[in-house]
């Protein structure tokens, strides 16, 4: 007997994924970082929209994509797979190499020699780095995608 | 990924090209996604030994035939080579 599946998530093209993950890396990296560097309220009703629409578009990669998702047996050929496996060990490595960084600067920012976030901009900072680590695999495999004639 | 950046010589676009087949058309008959047959033309992904008997078997060709671990000879040498052997007419 089958077993009922809740939810069939959409798969977008790859040319949707490709637009979608660089408006939200862009919206999301601008809306994190900004604030850190540039005199701008962080808190302020723009930069808080600005992040809530890089987190949705984040989402959107993440759910429309096989990439980090779930996916359905047989919904990706042998290469896809492949493909897939590959871009969830290099998505592996990027989020273990920004979490070892993050440790790194807790532990000298520990020793009051280096500046650290506060509560809340370290959210923003730990935001940035979750979408990431969900869009990075879909969006590896949607720039490695080639558009072909048919 | 051991079959990413495959070693692996084909004959595929001209097989498809002969057929008359669509990348489409032959990703139907095989059961992958189109895009995986430009890869797979282009050299840039060695199929499973299933996917490569599914692809001879669309053609009616032994795999060998599609497949090959050495560069196959240019078409033109290939096509010229009997007339040699027949005297050189």
């Amino acid at each position: 007997m089958g077993q009922a599946v809740p939810f069939t998530p959409p798969r977008f093209s790859t040319r949707r994924v490709r637009l979608l993950s660089t408006l939200a890396l862009a919206a999301t990296l601008v809306g994190s970082v900004a604030p850190l560097l540039l005199p701008i309220d962080g808190s302020g009703a723009q930069m808080t929209v600005l992040r809530l629409i890089g987190w949705a578009l984040a989402l959107a990669v993440t759910v429309g994509s096989p990439g980090w998702r779930y996916v359905k047996p047989g919904e990706l050929d042998e290469r896809e797979r492949a493909e897939r496996a590959r871009a969830l060990v290099i998505s592996h490595r990027v989020s273990g190499i920004l979490i070892g960084l993050a440790f790194i600067w807790l532990l000298a920012g520990g020793t009051g020699r280096l500046w650290l976030p506060s509560a809340e901009q370290a959210s923003w900072l730990m935001g940035l780095v979750y979408w990431l680590h969900c869009a990075l695999p879909a969006t590896i495999m949607a720039w490695r995608d080639r558009e072909e004639e048919m | 990924m051991n079959n990413e950046t495959s070693t692996l010589h084909n004959r595929l676009a001209l097989f498809r090209a002969e057929a008359g087949l669509s990348r489409k058309d032959l990703a139907e008959q095989v059961g992958v996604n189109p895009q995986t047959i430009g890869f797979l033309e282009r050299g840039q992904y060695g199929p499973s030994l299933e996917l490569g008997l599914k692809l001879a078997r669309v053609f009616g060709v032994p795999v060998e035939t599609l497949f090959s671990l050495e560069p196959f000879a240019p078409l033109a040498t290939t096509l010229a080579a009997p007339r040699f052997a027949e005297g050189g007419r």
